[in-house]
């Protein structure tokens, strides 16, 4: 009967394209006056043929013909490829005024968003390539695109200044502009009002009331992975760079990183979270997913069957089962199936979702019918070829980032921003990656006019690893499964407060408390063990703050950015194999790492003149009396001395006590976008950072009201 | 450990009730029985269920009633049905007034875990066969099988997964779980039908 012992129970024109575009077509200069509005409506957009898709993406399919658009953004162009896609074929290029986001392509026009300066591009298709029909002004980083379906008005995002736009497309004017949480990027219409992803946190925002003027801005609650939360603790969610609606609008798919789940996978636990597809009810906004049960009970049958048994054995057969684990049941799935979920397309014929993943350079098919699709999934195409001897990274297909289907759905395109590919894959076989039909858009702009014998090109070429393994998630060296783009979307920061905590002989990330207290014990069949609750470390924001020789890391431990970025393959991964790799393997990477985001674009930042209140700000700054500028020199523009110093925070619960800790003076550039605050991310404005400082950095206790307003004014300026 | 108790009693209760009914089905046709190999490989390999007459459970929905779980007698009257997406070969679906039955063959099955949703109308079986030999009862070479039985409901919103016991972690006197098939259940406002969709769990990539 000791058999018995192993049982478990319960427990998205008429018009126009020529289609022979020049390639070079008509550059829109960057001083060029905005030309008219678009056609004056001398047409009804409502007669039009509809767009193959209502939301923009970084490819789209055109929407009278069989061609694709691309937002190339680190090319700053948006590209034309005639379908059906052969290895040689022609790429038409139109150079935009800064970084293409996102393309949507009506029947007459094709609307581009470019993020710095922040611009809706309004283009038609002439003869020779894309012409500019009027460009609409807005704020800065403009990223996602959606358009309603009299296709008169376009809503976009503007990611870092965190602001959703309407645009009237025949007027070419912005109708109104709100206010919205961080890093807001994929915006979807459904029915009479928008929904907005956002890079930070699980929430999404829902805008109201569009037609009025007026619009209403709430936010609205979509617990991520809600089958693998803790039972205590809530998770939350990073890089929802997309969405995508159910034919009919009733379902609003958000393919996203959860944070803080569970995984049920022996000793390879989701140290990095996991990815996840929410799914949210637009009738009531409410989840469709229910919380996970987590019951925690274990029900031994070995002895009370007994007697059963002995019967049942009469027919040869034995009920075995016994229900729950001790943390309650989580599903025995791939808890990564994808990585760093990039973008998202419905497959109508399938009732399917196709989900780029970026960091393991794949297509995945994924069931729409599911609570969570993301635990079904219905296949994997892998994309990414041409892997490198040592460093696996793709130099073909690498980091998928946009997906359109075919008008027939039996192709995916999918552009790959890391090698500038186009790849066309068949959804309905299984293509090997080296058998499917690639096109590269460009050389990697890195490289553009350096020689191959100037003194730059090896540092250059360095970057252009650099770029590759930056969101690369497969090469074992640099970290456990997740790449460096999965914290640090476009060189900025997932806003998530991590724990650092010591588990046997090293030390690592964990993406949550609830993962923490999971590991904490050595039970069962679980052989690793964490101690403690782990040390806040808020992921700090990279672009544009890596110039500094050094040290970096938030107590100063590591000398240079190199030793940082290799004591991040460390921390970044459950196992301990990286103890066995060598420093040259290390290095080499890191310094490509480090070479990319010395080249990577840093966020917008507008030249003007400060205002009167930021002047002020300027001069309390500045000022001995609150002694600001002794530790955020004024003497670099990361206003910095880079020296650690006592916080004395008082302790977060969930973490270690770490009063006593000295932390490196964080730069202060473009902190007004990078909530929430200290390593703990313990405060969430800078208003009540400055509130609340009661003179443990500086001295601010002496201002009035209206000077901490004046300072706080000044520091959304740096 | 009152609570265990009763958990225990009810679980033997649920055993006994489901004996009669395995010892029932013993002389049904099996469905796959030496087919469970394809049972965790892809889906879209698996069964003929969309191309078969089966009613279609999401568009001809089973009544809006509520009745007692079928006995063994009864489920030999049950009617086969097909699910959103085709099952797996190695398994079967039937449907008796309100109550679906999942029924997947393995050769070593082992639980059924409810993930989340309502626990009402939800059970679990997992049977393997077993031989004597020196006077020990060890498992059979045959297959045995899994199987969930659901109450379908207008509201449901269920998940849940059935394992198999993973022989190569073995401890403590306690066999590990791998996944089988995940199974999603919802039958929302608005919808016709039932939605149920049963996924291998070992996904393409690896799981």
């Amino acid at each position: 009967m000791r058999w018995l012992s192993s049982a478990l129970l319960f427990t998205t024109a008429t018009l126009v394209w020529g289609c022979n575009g020049s390639g070079k077509g008509d550059k829109p200069s960057a001083s060029a006056a905005p030309s008219s509005p678009t056609a004056s409506a001398s047409y009804d957009a409502t007669q039009l043929p509809p767009p193959t898709q209502w939301h923009g993406g970084s490819i789209v399919h055109a929407a009278t013909e069989e061609m694709l658009w691309v937002a190339d953004e680190d090319r700053g162009k948006v590209s034309q490829l005639r379908l059906p896609l052969s290895s040689d074929a022609t790429v038409t290029d139109t150079d935009m005024p800064g970084a293409p986001a996102q393309v949507l392509a009506l029947a007459d026009r094709l609307l581009v968003t470019v993020r710095d300066p922040g611009l809706l591009m309004i283009m038609g298709y002439g003869k020779d390539g894309l012409v500019e029909k009027a460009r609409v002004p807005l704020p800065a980083d403009a990223w996602g695109l959606a358009v309603t379906r009299d296709q008169k008005t376009a809503y976009v995002t503007s990611a870092w200044t965190h602001k959703v736009s309407a645009v009237d497309l025949d007027a070419a004017k912005v109708k109104w502009t709100v206010d919205v949480a961080r890093e807001p990027r994929a915006v979807i219409a459904v029915s009479d009002r928008l929904y907005v992803t956002h890079l930070v946190g699980s929430e999404l925002t829902r805008i109201d009331a569009l037609d009025s003027g007026k619009p209403t801005v709430k936010r609205v609650s979509l617990p991520a992975a809600p089958s693998r939360a803790p039972r205590r603790d809530a998770t939350t969610a990073s890089l929802a760079y997309s969405a995508v609606s159910s034919p009919d609008g009733s379902r609003l798919f958000v393919p996203r990183h959860a944070l803080g789940v569970l995984g049920n996978h022996g000793d390879e636990p989701t140290w990095l979270g996991a990815s996840s597809v929410d799914v949210l009810l637009t009738a009531d906004d409410s989840p469709l997913s229910p919380k996970r049960l987590g019951s925690k009970y274990v029900v031994t049958l070995a002895d009370t069957m007994k007697s059963i048994a002995d019967e049942i054995n009469a027919m040869m057969y034995v009920p075995i089962m016994l229900v729950d684990g001790p943390d309650g049941p989580l599903p025995h799935v791939d808890a990564v199936p994808m990585v760093q979920p990039r973008a998202v397309a419905y497959r109508r014929s399938n009732k399917s979702l196709l989900v780029v993943s970026e960091g393991d350079d794949a297509l995945v098919e994924l069931d729409a019918l599911s609570l969570e699709p993301a635990l079904t999934v219905i296949r994997r195409h892998e994309v990414g070829r041409d892997y490198g001897k040592f460093v696996k990274a793709a130099d073909r297909n690498g980091a998928p980032s946009g997906v359109a289907l075919a008008a027939d759905e039996s192709i995916a395109y999918v552009y790959c921003r890391s090698t500038f590919d186009v790849v066309a894959v068949p959804l309905d076989g299984e293509t090997k990656a080296d058998e499917l039909v690639s096109v590269r858009l460009g050389q990697d702009p890195l490289l553009h006019e350096v020689a191959k014998d100037d003194p730059k090109r090896q540092y250059r070429e360095a970057a252009v690893l650099g770029r590759k393994l930056f969101y690369n998630a497969r090469d074992h060296k640099i970290s456990g499964g997740m790449g460096c783009a999965g914290c640090h979307p476009d060189g900025r920061d997932d806003g998530h407060v991590w724990h650092e905590v010591d588990k046997d002989d090293t030390v690592i990330f964990v993406s949550g408390h609830g993962s923490v207290t999971h590991h904490a014990e050595p039970t069962g069949r679980r052989r690793t063990h964490i101690k403690g609750e782990g040390k806040a470390r808020h992921t700090p924001m990279l672009a544009g703050r890596v110039e500094p020789k050094g040290p970096y890391g938030w107590l100063g431990e590591s000398k240079t950015l190199v030793d940082r970025i290799i004591d991040g393959f460390a921390l970044h991964r459950w196992g301990s194999e990286w103890d066995s790799y060598g420093r040259p393997p290390l290095e080499h990477r890191a310094g490509a790492i480090a070479a990319f985001l010395k080249k990577m674009p840093t966020p917008p930042k507008l030249a003007r003149e400060l205002t009167s209140d930021e002047k002020r700000g300027k001069q309390i700054f500045m000022s001995k009396d609150s002694g600001c500028t002794s530790c955020h020199s004024a003497e670099t523009d990361e206003y910095t001395d880079r020296v650690p110093m006592l916080v004395k925070l008082p302790p977060r619960r969930g973490f270690v006590d770490e009063t006593a800790a000295k932390f490196k003076t964080p730069s202060l550039r473009y902190v007004a976008a990078t909530p929430p605050y200290f390593h703990d991310g313990s405060v969430q404005t800078l208003e009540q950072l400055i509130a609340s400082n009661d003179n443990r950095m500086g001295k601010t206790n002496q201002l009035s009201a209206a000077d901490k307003q004046a300072l706080v004014a000044f520091l959304r300026t740096l | 450990m009152r609570h265990r108790n009763i958990i225990a009693a009810v679980v033997v209760a649920a055993i006994a009730a489901v004996a009669s009914q395995a010892i029932a089905d013993k002389n049904e046709p099996s469905v796959t029985a030496n087919a469970t190999a394809n049972a965790s490989t892809n889906p879209a390999a698996s069964a003929s269920a969309s191309a078969s007459p089966l009613r279609k459970l999401d568009v001809a929905p089973p009544p809006d009633s509520e009745s007692d779980v079928p006995t063994a007698a009864e489920w030999k009257k049950a009617e086969a049905v097909a699910l959103a997406r085709p099952l797996p070969k190695a398994c079967k679906a039937v449907l008796l007034r309100e109550w679906l039955r999942i029924r997947c063959h393995d050769p070593a099955p082992s639980a059924g875990m409810l993930l989340s949703g309502s626990r009402k109308g939800v059970f679990f079986y997992a049977w393997r066969p077993v031989s004597k030999a020196h006077g020990f009862t060890h498992f059979a070479a045959e297959d045995g099988f899994v199987e969930a039985v659901v109450q379908l409901r207008k509201g449901d919103r269920r998940l849940f997964q059935l394992t198999r016991s993973d022989v190569d972690s073995y401890e403590g006197g306690l066999f590990g779980q791998k996944g089988l098939l995940l199974v999603s259940e919802t039958w929302l406002a608005g919808d016709d039908g039932p939605v149920v969709t049963v996924t291998p769990s070992g996904s393409p990539a690896g799981g």
